[in-house]
């Protein structure tokens, strides 16, 4: 349920840059959305509809590019982790530290 | 048609009030507690609970989140400690704005430890920032003890885990064994205490713990 607010932010995003640039329409979103970020992409998308419906950014589409989380290990390996389970098939060690796969990044917007 | 390259962060807006959040905090000298779990699992209990037993130690104050009633503030009001309820009509969690908005009510000069109990919701809270010094994940072993590897969000980002309603293990299909060896994979750093509001049992382990940060 927080995409709705997720959704909010963005389009708040928007409109910053829409003071800042000078556009009139944003007619596409990149957002990178890692999968510990635990956004649910349709919801994302349903929210950015509704909100954006009968304004300037209507129908504006949403590029997600999705990331995984990584886990480099003191080894110096670097694996992406599978079901939550951070074993280094390198050297067997289970402390390796997470990096990414958590981002909810913009990215770019495309603007008429 | 133009692209505009931005590389922001969505939710900046809600870090940077969090950050002035935290500033006020640090100003004031307020350790601060997002305390996060799943509808049921003990939250306000536990605050109850820790305010019976830090009372006479250290000044407590308490933000409560919930989407409605005042319930759970007049329930904590009655230990004697100064509290606040914010009522989210309807958001499944808080944000740091709404959070900044309630810290004028209190006196932060007064306080050493401020708990936010957030919204029950295992998540959308583990989102936002809310400012605070350590994020709180609670459980109860009637939630089952495979929770950790359900809802990892909300144990990745906290620094303690409790395991509320350990009274209950013989009536519950709960391992708490279990339960700890599946928070650990998530997250191998989490401290973990485990407790019932209702014998006692641990509460003063991790009053203790709280009183340990404020040294900080």
């Amino acid at each position: 349920m927080h995409e709705l607010s997720i959704a909010e932010n963005l389009l708040e995003l928007v409109d910053k840059y829409r003071a800042e640039k000078g556009f009139t329409r944003c007619s596409s979103i990149r957002l990178r959305i890692g999968l510990l970020a635990a956004v649910d992409e349709e919801a994302l998308r349903f929210a950015v509809e509704a909100l954006t419906e009968g304004g300037p950014d209507a129908g504006v589409s949403l590029e997600v590019e999705r990331t995984f989380p990584l886990a480099r290990c003191s080894c110096g390996n670097s694996f992406e982790v599978q079901d939550l389970i951070y074993l280094c098939e390198r050297c067997g060690s289970t402390s390796a530290r997470l990096s990414g796969g958590d981002e909810l990044d913009i990215l770019h917007l495309e603007v008429d | 048609m133009s692209t505009i390259e931005i590389k922001d962060k969505l939710l900046s807006k809600n870090d940077q009030n969090a950050l002035a959040n935290r500033n006020l905090f640090d100003r004031h000298g307020v350790w601060c507690v997002n305390l996060i779990s799943a509808p049921g699992s003990g939250k306000t209990s536990l605050i109850e609970s820790t305010a019976d037993h830090l009372s006479g130690r250290l000044n407590l104050g308490v933000l409560v989140g919930d989407l409605e009633t005042e319930n759970d503030a007049n329930r904590i009001a009655a230990h004697g400690v100064p509290v606040r309820q914010i009522i989210t009509g309807g958001a499944c969690h808080l944000n740091a704005r709404t959070v900044g908005d309630f810290l004028v009510h209190f006196d932060l000069e007064r306080l050493d430890a401020l708990i936010i109990e957030n919204v029950g919701n295992l998540v959308c809270p583990a989102s936002y920032y809310l400012g605070e010094h350590d994020r709180v994940s609670l459980i109860s072993t009637p939630e089952g003890d495979d929770k950790p590897l359900k809802y990892p969000a909300m144990f990745r980002n906290a620094s303690v885990l409790l395991i509320n309603k350990i009274d209950l293990v013989p009536y519950v299909n709960c391992s708490v064994d279990t339960m700890v060896r599946n928070a650990m994979t998530v997250n191998p750093k989490l401290k973990i205490f485990k407790m019932s509001c209702t014998t006692n049992e641990g509460i003063p382990e991790w009053c203790g713990w709280l009183e340990e940060q404020l040294k900080k």
